[in-house]
C-alpha cells in the first residue's frame, strides 16, 4: 500500500522531465469568463506576475482565449468543468495488483467514454479501506480542449476540475489555520458549486452541484418577470426582497449541504468550525446568508492571493474585490509549480 | 497538500520551449536570407576589387608594353649571340683550326687534275632536335682519270688539320662522265659532340 501512495504522489508532472517550471499560467474556464493567473516561483516565494479576467469562450466549440502579452507563458494549467464530470471521495480496500484507474472507474460507475484519474487521500493498512479521490471527465471534452492548445504557446501542462483547484489554493493559503479543524469549503460559480468537507486538512467528502449564480438569476427572473440582466442587478444591489426565490433556488443545495455536514461530523467525531467561500458568487450576500442559515457559522470569503507576493503590482485595480474568483486558477498554478 | 487530479496523460503533454517552431522557422529563413545577402555583398566587393586590380594591371601593361617588346627582341638577339658563342666554344674545344686554314689546306691537297664544282666546309646543323650537328667538308667535281679522286681523298686524309676538322674523308660517289673524265663526290663529317669530348 505504501507503494500506492508513493506512486500517486511521485507521479511526474508535465514539464518535469528534465527541469521544473518556474513560471506557469493558469486558465480557469467558466461561464462568467476566463480567469487567468500567472505565477512565478522565485526560490521559496511565489510571485503573482499577472492576473486578468478575459471574455468567456466556448471550449466545446473550440474557441481559444486571446491572451494579452502580459499573460504570455510557455505552459498553462487548465481548470474547467463539465456537466458530465463526476468526482467523489470513496473508500476501497486495495487488492494486490489492483490498478487505481480501474478502481476509480468502478466506483464512479463510468464507461470508457470517460477518462478517470484520482489520488489516494489516506492509505488503508492491511484490510482497512483507503480513502480515494476519484474524478471522471468526458474523453471528448479533454480532446477538444487539447485541440485548442495543440499549437504554439502556451502548451497544456495540466487539466483539472476548477473546484479541486480552488480547494488546493485554500490549503496553500489557509491550511495552517485549519490544520486541526473540520471545515466546509464552497467554490460557488455561475453554473456549478463545489462543496468539500475537510477534517484536519484531509478531504472527507466532495461533490459538485449544478447550482450557481445563474440559477438564482433565473429564479428571480421567473419570480419577478424581469430579464436576466435586471435579475442580476436586483440580486447584486438588494433593493428588492428576493428571499423567497433565492430560497427556492438554493433549497436542494442547502438541504444536501446539511446532510453532508451531519455525515462528516459523525464520521470524524468532530464539529464543523468554519465555512470558507470562494468563486464568483462568494461575495453574494444571498449565498452567504443561505450558508450561514444551514451551518450556523458566519462564512469567511477568502482570497487566494493572501500568501502570494507581488499582488498589489500584478492585480489590476479593476479586479480588486474580486479576488475569490481567482481561487481555481491560483490553485492550478500552485499545483503546477509544485508549491503545494 | 494539493488536491490536484490531473486529467492529462503524459503523451498529451507537448514541449513548448523558449523558441517556438514559428520563431525557429522564421529565424532559419532570416539566417538564410542574411547569409545570402552577406555572401552576395562579399562577392560584389570581391568583384569590384578584382576589376579595379585588372584595370590597374592593364594600365601598367600598356605603360610597359613598348619596353617589353624591346626586351623581348633583345632577348632573341641575346639568344642568337649565346648560340654563336656556344658554337664558337665548341669549335674551340673541338681543337679545330680556323676555317681559312682548312680551306687553304684543302686547296693545297687537291690534285691538279681535279676540277671542283662545289665545296662546302662548315657545320651541318641537325634537322631534328636531339640529333647531333656535324663539321662537314664536302667536295664534288670532275677528275681527269679514274683514280684521281681516290688520290685526292688520300691526300686530304693525310692532312691532320683536315682530318682534325672533319674526320676521315670518304669517296661517296664516283662515275665516268665522258672518256677519261670522272664525276666524283668526297665527304668528311664529324659530330660536334664527339669533337667536344
Amino acid at each position: 500500500m505504501k507503494s500506492l501512495l508513493n506512486k500517486s504522489a511521485s507521479k511526474k508532472k508535465p514539464g518535469e522531465q528534465g527541469r521544473r517550471l518556474t513560471s506557469l499560467l493558469a486558465l480557469d474556464f467558466s461561464a462568467s469568463g476566463v480567469k487567468a493567473v500567472r505565477l512565478k516561483k522565485v526560490k521559496d516565494r511565489i510571485l503573482l506576475s499577472g492576473a486578468d479576467i478575459l471574455p468567456s469562450v466556448n471550449l466545446e466549440a473550440g474557441e481559444r482565449p486571446e491572451l494579452p502579452k502580459s499573460l504570455s507563458a510557455y505552459y498553462t494549467a487548465i481548470c474547467t468543468g463539465s456537466p458530465e464530470a463526476r468526482l467523489r471521495v470513496f473508500g476501497h480496500v486495495m487488492q494486490d495488483g489492483e490498478k487505481l484507474p480501474d478502481v476509480i472507474r468502478e466506483n464512479l460507475s463510468v464507461s470508457d467514454e470517460y477518462r478517470v484519474a484520482g489520488r489516494v487521500l489516506l492509505e488503508g493498512r492491511g484490510k482497512r479501506e483507503s480513502s480515494i479521490l476519484g474524478v471522471a471527465f468526458p474523453e471528448a471534452s479533454i480532446h477538444r480542449c487539447l485541440e485548442i492548445f495543440a499549437n504554439g504557446a502556451p502548451a497544456p501542462h495540466s487539466m483539472e476540475l476548477s473546484g479541486l483547484a480552488a480547494f488546493s489554493a485554500f490549503l496553500y493559503n489557509r491550511g495552517k489555520q485549519t490544520a486541526g479543524q473540520t471545515v466546509c469549503l464552497l467554490e460557488i460559480g455561475m453554473n456549478y458549486t463545489y462543496a468539500a468537507f475537510l477534517h484536519k486538512n484531509r478531504l472527507q467528502l466532495i461533490n459538485r452541484f449544478d447550482v450557481g449564480g445563474s440559477n438564482l438569476r433565473k429564479q428571480v427572473q421567473t419570480a419577478l418577470g424581469v430579464d436576466m440582466e435586471m435579475a442580476g442587478s436586483i440580486l447584486a444591489d438588494g433593493s428588492v426582497d428576493v428571499a423567497a426565490p433565492v430560497r427556492t433556488a438554493l433549497s436542494p443545495f442547502v438541504k444536501q449541504l446539511s446532510i453532508y455536514r451531519e455525515f462528516v461530523e459523525r464520521q470524524t467525531k468532530s464539529t464543523l468550525s468554519g465555512v470558507y467561500l470562494s468563486g464568483g458568487e462568494a461575495v453574494s450576500a444571498h449565498w452567504q446568508n443561505a450558508v450561514q442559515e444551514v451551518t450556523g457559522l458566519v462564512p469567511v470569503v477568502w482570497s487566494p492571493f493572501d500568501k502570494l507576493d507581488g499582488v498589489s503590482d500584478a492585480l489590476p485595480e479593476t479586479l480588486k474585490g474580486q479576488e475569490p474568483r481567482f481561487a481555481a486558477a491560483v490553485g492550478a498554478a500552485l499545483a503546477g509549480l509544485e508549491a503545494i | 497538500m494539493s488536491l490536484q487530479v490531473d486529467l492529462l496523460k503524459k503523451t498529451e503533454r507537448r514541449y513548448q520551449g523558449i523558441v517556438s517552431m514559428k520563431v525557429m522557422v522564421l529565424g532559419s529563413i532570416g539566417v538564410l536570407v542574411g547569409t545570402t545577402i552577406v555572401v552576395l555583398s562579399l562577392a560584389a566587393i570581391s568583384k569590384a576589387t578584382q576589376n579595379a586590380n585588372l584595370k590597374r594591371a592593364r594600365r601598367e601593361w600598356d605603360r610597359i608594353r613598348p619596353i617589353a617588346a624591346v626586351v623581348r627582341s633583345n632577348g632573341a638577339a641575346a639568344e642568337s649571340n649565346r648560340k654563336t658563342l656556344e658554337r664558337l666554344d665548341l669549335w674551340a674545344k673541338g681543337g679545330s683550326v680556323p676555317m681559312y686554314k682548312i680551306l687553304r689546306e684543302t686547296q693545297s691537297e687537291i690534285p691538279s687534275m681535279i676540277q671542283l664544282q662545289s665545296l662546302r666546309a662548315g657545320i651541318l646543323e641537325a634537322v631534328d632536335e636531339g640529333q647531333p650537328s656535324f663539321y662537314i667538308l664536302r667536295l664534288s667535281g670532275r677528275a681527269l682519270g679514274e683514280l684521281v679522286a681516290v688520290e685526292g681523298k688520300r691526300k686530304l686524309n693525310s692532312n691532320r688539320d683536315i682530318t682534325g676538322f672533319c674526320g676521315d674523308v670518304r669517296l661517296i660517289s664516283s662515275g665516268r662522265e665522258t672518256g677519261d673524265v670522272w664525276a666524283f663526290a668526297l665527304e668528311g663529317r664529324r659530330s660536334q659532340e664527339g669533337a667536344a669530348k
